[in-house]
């Protein structure tokens, strides 16, 4: 490591554009994680120095595909319909239509490939989400899962395919005649028909039996002890580590008291990362919600992180008589009641305090860390995107300052 | 006499009348990122003037939050606080310098942060009080960065309560109050 004018004080950030064995071997000895995420973000260091990301053409994303499906599908197929899909600050999603022969069957399927960038945001594994989508198929509504490519053998990453989810997130008016984002404003018919579809995949999803399932990408933490709490700290602080180009004090004393509280887990549930509102996919016309989206953070560890994250007050909505709605959904003194009457599980305060300000430390690592890393390499097709989410660090800031007053 | 505010209207003009009818309407990708840029250049022109401002700021405030950790730091670590109070001297030199370009204002400005991360990192292992002072006033100091941050953010619209973000000139001339000209 190089140091500047301050002898044994490392400020010098441009290193991690190209970081040296020993750097990360030194991050990997200090943040013990689970072993894809080491995998990940060590394969995320190693390659760091490589070119910028280049958008890919979509004859190019059609000669991957094409590699892929000949290894998948037996006998003939055509592709239709190919296309970009916008959004998505992380993934490079196209779609497209597949006609194929499935053990003797003609099918006509409507399909997604979800690709990395080089680097993104969060560093997440192809590998876990497909995994965790194909356990929970059939327990909750999630897209059915196709064909993974785990090392981007076709793909120029590693990417997935999974089939089209019909639906919206939000009601194209709300009663108040507005369409808003996160905090959306379901309104009192929407919220009678989706709250208990919301909480009942919750439920679910915790309650799932992860002894069920043999994992290949994904560690099951050890309950009675602070492992998963441990390895999440750990994956935020190498990360924040490796991506850095700045000091930032407040973020010291926030990883200085995760350390010291860390909580014990009493049962490992899978947890989806960022179950809320605009993460679901419902029918407009049947109000029946078809597709949980997004389970590029899940993993098997606490509930509480899902759950602290859920609350968080900025996926909510307070309507005109001051009642607030976790994720314009449930009333907040009612959720956490019929979260333990559906699952049996009891909610923990102190558990909840400790991953509200994890999830906090969490956004900062990746919004003023990870999106200045990723930007000034340009290593993904949303550069512009990542610079801008930087101006989601104040009031995070804010919200981690207060959470810490608070527990100090 | 300076034209980047100038240019950078001109540059905003040129995407939004003459390149972005010429995107083709069926790359999402394209669109949203043209409209990003001219975001990020209209951003920029506003901010421009106040850049040097901003880099003045970060300096006054890595010094104040490190004075404030001063006196606890000898109980933590006697070389660390020898190394504040240099880097801490070097960041008023710098800043009393009229000459001090910004990036070099900023490393000066990375010394003492520097020095502060590595400050809160031992307190992890010292005598708890010793700990809980250093992070109490850590805690307190970062108020001020946090209200400037929201402050210079603000154009962006990610606020979840912009009625209460502060003047950026009153957090910007905190030392050296702006006279505005009597009309």
């Amino acid at each position: 490591m190089s140091t500047t004018d301050t002898p044994g004080v490392v400020v010098d950030f441009t290193m991690a554009d190209d970081p040296t064995d020993e750097f990360i071997e030194d991050l990997r000895r200090r943040f013990p994680t689970e072993r894809e995420v080491d995998a990940m973000l060590t394969r995320k260091m190693r390659r760091r120095s490589g070119s910028p990301y280049t958008r890919t053409s979509i004859e190019e994303f059609s000669a991957s595909l094409h590699s892929l499906l000949r290894t998948e599908v037996d006998g003939e197929y055509e592709v239709s319909e190919l296309r970009w899909f916008t959004g998505g600050v992380s993934k490079i999603q196209v779609g497209f239509t597949l006609e194929w022969v499935d053990e003797g069957r003609p099918r006509r399927d409507r399909l997604v490939v979800r690709m990395d960038p080089k680097e993104g945001s969060n560093a997440t594994s192809r590998a876990r989400e497909f995994e965790l989508v194909r356990a929970l198929d059939g327990t909750i509504p999630v897209p059915r899962p196709f064909w993974l490519d785990a090392e981007g053998k076709h793909f120029p990453e590693p990417a997935l395919i999974y089939a089209f989810a019909e639906g919206i997130t939000k009601p194209r008016t709300t009663t108040t005649g507005k369409v808003s984002g996160l905090g959306t404003n379901f309104g009192p018919e929407w919220r009678e028909k989706l709250a208990p579809q919301f909480m009942d995949a919750l439920a679910k999803i915790h309650t799932f039996d992860v002894g069920s399932t043999t994992f290949e990408s994904l560690d099951v933490p050890e309950a009675g002890t602070t492992q998963a709490a441990s390895w999440l700290l750990n994956q935020a602080r190498r990360t924040w580590e490796e991506d850095r180009g700045e000091d930032l004090p407040l973020m010291e004393v926030t990883a200085n008291w995760l350390e010291r509280n860390l909580p014990t887990m009493d049962h490992a549930s899978i947890v989806h990362g960022d179950f809320r509102s605009g993460n679901f996919l419902f029918d407009e016309e049947t109000g029946q919600v078809n597709a949980w989206l997004d389970w590029e953070r899940g993993h098997i560890g606490d509930r509480h992180r899902d759950l602290a994250w859920t609350t968080n007050e900025s996926f909510g909505h307070y309507d005109e008589n001051g009642t607030y709605y976790v994720c314009g959904l449930v009333p907040r003194e009612e959720f956490f009641d019929r979260y333990e009457e559906a699952t049996g599980l009891s909610v923990d305060q102190e558990k909840l305090t400790f991953f509200r300000i994890l999830n906090a430390y969490q956004i900062i690592v990746s919004t003023l860390a990870s999106a200045y890393r990723v930007a000034r390499l340009g290593k993904s097709h949303q550069d512009i995107m990542l610079t801008r989410v930087e101006g989601l660090v104040p009031s995070t800031a804010a919200q981690l300052r207060q959470l810490l007053k608070e527990n100090l | 006499m300076d034209h980047s505010e100038n240019t950078l209207r001109a540059v905003i003009k040129s995407l939004t009348d003459a390149v972005a009818p010429a995107v083709d309407p069926t790359d999402p990708l394209a669109n949203e990122q043209l409209r990003l840029c001219v975001e990020y250049l209209e951003f920029l022109r506003v901010r421009l003037d106040d850049l040097h401002g901003r880099s003045r700021f970060e300096a006054g405030h890595a010094i104040r939050l490190a004075e404030s950790l001063s006196s606890a730091t000898v109980d933590v670590d006697a070389r660390l606080a020898t190394l504040l109070a240099e880097a801490v001297a070097a960041a008023h030199e710098a800043l009393s310098d009229p000459a001090m370009r910004p990036a070099q204002l900023g490393e000066r400005t990375k010394q003492v942060l520097g020095v502060v991360r590595e400050i809160v990192r031992a307190s992890a292992s010292s005598d708890p009080d010793v700990r809980a002072q250093i992070e109490s006033a850590v805690l307190a100091g970062s108020e001020e960065r946090v209200d400037f941050d929201r402050s210079w953010y603000q154009p962006y619209g990610f606020d979840p309560v912009p009625a209460t973000i502060k003047d950026l000139d009153a957090l910007l001339y905190r030392d050296h109050p702006r006279k505005v000209a009597a009309s």
